[in-house]
């Protein structure tokens, strides 16, 4: 008797509990009614600034003009995972269901290379004379072909790798007006003058091999340029080619010659900001993102001038760097009118030299930017070597990223003798062979 | 008119209610465990024997990734890697017994050193890494300790060799007051008539730990010893992570770090599951033999 009582209180309660749960799962998947306007999901990774509160977001401004400007079209902002793995997972799990944004923010380069398979080409929304206004084209082009299909637009001329260096320091070191080295091999003859003097010339954090990216791309990108990246990833040049031995044979110069903090090895990329920071050396190798930390630090003290590339390179002078922030349609977007709108609106010289004034950490990418909207000197800098000199877009932001995260382990050994520049470049080209 | 039913059938009836219910009662536990840990286990086999990024399952593959694998040269460092990192297990089994027995004696101030010891168990994988990376840093404590002595600056991180020592160290800190614990407890169910008949005998301290205590907590120590390769195969993701990131270049890459390192770093799931397959066993065939050698050694009365 007990039993069947039992037996029956156990079904009610198990029948209430599936009909909650059932509830409960009906009420995630309820849809944002709209207000009669068409409403354009922008999903957006990269335009979020944590330190600051939404209204002053470069983001948020540009939406509230594009909205006074197209008042049928209201604009979803959905925050996203900066995270690149998250991101790139969600975004083609989104495309698989058809269920994604109608605009996204991409990282320009391999991973936008990555959602091709999900995103609009916009050839046909481009006429030539706006595709000329801007820059960074080659890396949003279908598999970095010259000919391939835009998959989407590049954002900001991008981060640039620099030397930075703090001027108080290069004075007590005797050095009052500062002539940026034009070559590799000067810059190494400077540092050890500098060295001379009992000052640490550069410090560095390379226990995660990023700081032997930013000189490697400027090494060997001076001797076989972008194309020769492009080609490295089309698997029409080797990675184990001559010209990455030759560019990692002279960036562990550094470490042979006692140019770097002893502790270089172990140290991360954010001690060694740390330490030039705190004036623990003369120069930082670092790029564009460091620009407002650094100055907000240091104020007037720092100046930079570009990583040198090697004496007689093909492309010497060439600035190591490029796009990471591009703007993509999905190919299953039922707005793809809207939402290139929405893209052709934010790429206006105006909306772009608001971005780059309020993120302060790249320059434009429009041929008809306004240079006095940066406030950032260092960014400033970097915005006139890029008027004047070639670009590199480097190894690491066309390449997969399984080979990238080989790529920086390498950097970190080679960098303190562990691993020889022909093991590691052997290494790489066997790792991306077995990717193929 | 319908028959009554007899005493059998009603019996054969209840039991039959019974069985059903007792299906149902479990279903739900039988139905979490089929959820969160076979459907699991069976999907990372089978993304095994896929090139899968996550996202799209392509063809199946049969062996590939376990034959990409294991001609892989930073499989093999890695597997070294692993073997090497197993020698922080003697240390903690013999670090754990050394306290557990020096407590079980009741030296003075126990009570205060049992929680000092068990401190490290209690903090955090994460701190535990940056306070032995900052303890180790090239311009840290132990190199300044170390000085005087006229041992030159070590950068203990940057090579692999240092790195790990470093990181076995942090291990054993981190893991021997667990061990303590659990030594201790099984030391309390010694009976303490066997101790005092061995000191009537005149057994001496170390022959009573010797012949009396290790011998009783054989199983004991297996267990321990057991879920430390485990650890050591399985768990060690958080010390890399903070200390070394598998650096420099694969010097100090575990299994698990590996693992993480293909499945999100790398987006290929297919050669992390097929990892996460090879590790499932090898810990499986660890803990066998684990198993086999101290359940035999506890039979000794």
């Amino acid at each position: 008797m007990n039993s069947s009582l039992t037996r029956r209180d156990f079904l009610r309660v198990s029948g209430t509990a599936l009909v909650g749960a059932g509830a409960l799962l009906t009420v995630g998947c309820g849809e944002e009614g709209g207000n009669g306007s068409l409403n354009l999901v922008f999903w957006d990774n990269l335009f979020e600034l944590t330190d600051r509160p939404k209204s002053q977001w470069f983001i948020t401004k540009a939406i509230e003009k594009f909205e006074d400007k197209y008042p049928d079209i209201e604009v979803d902002r959905v925050s996203q995972s900066p995270d690149i793995t998250t991101y790139y997972n969600q975004f083609r799990a989104a495309g698989m269901s058809k269920q994604g944004p109608d605009v996204a923010t991409l990282f320009a380069g391999g991973p936008a290379q990555s959602f091709s398979d999900f995103l609009e080409p916009l050839d046909q929304y481009f006429n030539s004379e706006e595709l000329s206004q801007l820059s960074g084209w080659e890396t949003v082009r279908k598999n970095f072909s010259p000919n391939g299909e835009i998959i989407a637009a590049p954002y900001g001329a991008g981060s640039y790798f620099e030397v930075m260096y703090n001027k108080e320091l290069f004075g007590k070191a005797g050095i009052d007006n500062v002539t940026p080295p034009k070559t590799w091999e000067d810059f190494l003859q400077f540092a050890q003058e500098i060295k001379a003097t009992g000052a640490t010339p550069v410090v560095i954090g390379e226990q995660e091999g990023y700081a032997g990216a930013w000189i490697m791309a400027t090494l060997v990108g001076g001797q076989i340029g972008t194309d020769g990246f492009f080609k490295m990833r089309r698997r029409e040049l080797p990675i184990n080619d001559q010209s990455m031995i030759t560019g990692y044979e002279n960036y562990r110069k550094l470490y042979e010659l006692g140019l770097t903090n002893e502790d270089a090895g172990s140290k991360t990329n954010e001690q060694g900001q740390q330490m030039f920071i705190q004036g623990e050396g003369t120069m930082l190798i670092q790029g564009g993102w460091f620009n407002q930390p650094v100055v907000d630090a240091m104020g007037d003290n720092v100046g930079n001038f570009p990583i040198p590339t090697l004496a007689g390179a093909p492309h010497a002078g060439g600035i190591a760097g490029g796009p990471n922030v591009a703007l993509g349609v999905t190919n299953y977007s039922e707005y793809k009118e809207e939402a290139v709108k929405f893209i052709k609106f934010l790429l206006q010289p105006e909306i772009i030299d608001m971005y780059v004034n309020i993120h302060g950490t790249e320059p434009s990418n429009n041929k008809n930017a306004d240079l006095n909207a940066i406030d950032n000197p260092l960014l400033k800098s970097q915005a006139e070597w890029l008027k004047a000199g070639n670009t590199i877009y480097p190894f690491d932001n066309i390449m997969p990223q399984d080979i990238n995260d080989l790529f920086y382990r390498m950097n970190a050994t080679v960098f303190t003798g562990k691993t020889s520049p022909e093991a590691a470049v052997d290494r790489l080209q066997q790792e991306y062979s077995a990717s193929a | 008119m319908k028959a009554a039913p007899n005493k059998e059938t009603l019996k054969l009836k209840l039991l039959r209610g019974d069985q059903s219910f007792a299906y149902f009662a479990i279903a739900p536990a039988a139905s979490l465990i089929l959820s969160v840990m076979v459907y699991p286990i069976a999907y990372v086999i089978y993304l095994s024997f896929t090139p899968s990024d996550g996202i799209v399952i392509h063809e199946f593959v049969g062996l590939d990734n376990y034959v990409g694998l294991l001609e892989d040269s930073a499989f093999w460092r890695v597997m070294l890697n692993n073997l090497i990192f197993l020698l922080s297990v003697p240390l903690i089994l013999t670090a754990s017994l050394l306290c557990a027995v020096l407590m079980y004696e009741g030296i003075w101030g126990q009570k205060v050193f049992r929680i000092l010891f068990f401190i490290p168990s209690v903090i955090s994988t994460v701190v535990i890494g940056i306070l032995f990376r900052t303890l180790f840093a090239y311009d840290g404590p132990v190199n300044r300790l170390l000085a005087p002595l006229g041992v030159p600056k070590i950068d203990w991180i940057a090579s692999g060799g240092t790195a790990m020592t470093v990181i076995i160290i942090a291990l054993v800190w981190g893991s021997f007051g667990y061990g303590m614990l659990i030594l201790l407890a099984g030391m309390a169910n010694i009976d303490p008539n066997v101790y005092d008949a061995a000191r009537l005998d005149g057994a001496n301290w170390f022959q009573r730990v010797r012949y009396i205590t290790l011998p009783l907590i054989l199983k004991v120590m297996g267990f321990l010893s057991v879920i430390n390769v485990i650890y050591t195969f399985a768990s060690l993701f958080g010390f890399i992570f903070v200390m070394t990131s598998g650096g420099p270049g694969y010097a100090t890459t575990t299994l698990d770090y590996f693992i993480y390192l293909k499945m999100f770093s790398g987006s290929d799931l297919g050669s992390g599951a097929a990892l996460a397959v090879i590790l499932f066993f090898i810990i499986m065939v660890l803990t066998a033999v684990q198993l086999r050698i101290f359940g035999t050694g506890a039979d000794v009365d």
